[in-house]
């Protein structure tokens, strides 16, 4: 749930700096970080709810999983198309997979394990993509905090692997492993919250003219 | 409205946004406490034209407030245009993690 309010603050800064820059990517990113953040808040609950065994957590279980995996899909798509828009400047790739990907998911939304099995797999080819581009984005800004979304977004990879082993080895420690591991990602991302990697912006003197 | 040649924190980039132009001079005012017209000019790589225009603007704005002694014009930021500067600069270092640049 921590988690989930980090992403949900990283989407009202997005939105907040947006109204200042105007930039489409902006949005992007809100938007995803949204969606992001109320699939976390979600799946944070879930736990809770079956942790207490309240009245119908079986039915709530499942429908919120269902919302979580789709929402966490929906997510990590406008955040890739976000950060495409920088690297690449076009989106025509990125139209057909989104389509093609919309197709295969309503065929295969039947069943719970083949929900979440495509879910997560989709959401890591996705973060793949995203990890990428937030590899281009650093080597080419070299500045610490696009290393940290950098390092964020590596580690909600690795969540998300772990998240799928623990699915295929239906194994609680592999899954305890991979909200540990996308916790960490989170906590790298709240330095852009936190204005952590603080860098004097605009006095670089050796630019200005003696 | 595009500006030639870089300016303060900028990378290769032959054109500013009007942002980071109003930035740029609110930027060169804070640094040195009081600035004159020329010394503006100078920092944030303006014409005397363009910076006159600029100025008004951020007069009208209430981001930057005029003291007049014998000598020269100075300028000077107000409290809105210290809060302004330091909601650019967050913004700035948000959206650089993104690989935007202002």
């Amino acid at each position: 749930m921590l988690s989930g309010l980090v992403a949900l603050f990283v989407s009202y800064y997005a939105y907040r700096y947006n109204k200042l820059v105007t930039h489409p990517v902006l949005s992007y990113v809100s938007m995803g970080f949204m969606l992001l953040g109320l699939g976390l808040l979600i799946e944070g609950s879930t736990s809770l709810v079956v942790l207490l065994r309240a009245h119908g957590y079986l039915l709530y279980a499942r429908l919120s999983t269902f919302l979580y995996v789709i929402l966490q899909v929906l997510s990590y798509l406008v955040i890739a198309i976000g950060y495409a828009k920088t690297t690449f400047q076009k989106i025509q790739l990125t139209a057909v997979f989104v389509l093609s990907a919309r197709q295969r998911v309503l065929e295969i939304l039947r069943q719970e394990f083949f929900l979440q099995l495509t879910g997560g797999l989709v959401s890591l080819v996705l973060l793949t993509l995203i990890v990428f581009q937030a590899i281009l984005v650093y080597s080419h800004s070299k500045n610490r905090v696009s290393l940290y979304v950098l390092s964020g977004f590596c580690f909600v990879f690795l969540g998300q692997a772990l998240t799928l082993a623990s699915i295929l080895a239906s194994s609680a420690l592999l899954y305890t492993l991979s909200s540990a591991a996308k916790f960490a990602g989170f906590v790298f991302m709240a330095s852009l919250l936190s204005g952590g990697g603080r860098e004097s912006v605009g006095a670089e003197r050796k630019i200005l003219p003696q | 409205m595009a500006e030639g040649g870089k300016a303060l924190g900028q990378s290769e980039k032959s054109y500013r946004s009007k942002l980071r132009i109003y930035f740029d001079i609110l930027k060169a005012i804070e640094l040195d406490g009081a600035a004159k017209p020329t010394h503006i000019m100078y920092k944030a790589n303006l014409s005397y034209e363009r910076l006159s225009k600029y100025l008004e603007e951020l007069l009208a704005s209430g981001l930057i407030q005029v003291l007049q002694n014998d000598e020269a014009k100075l300028y000077t930021l107000s409290t809105k245009g210290k809060k302004f500067v330091k909601e650019v600069e967050k913004a700035i270092r948000f959206v650089s993690a993104f690989g935007i640049e202002i």
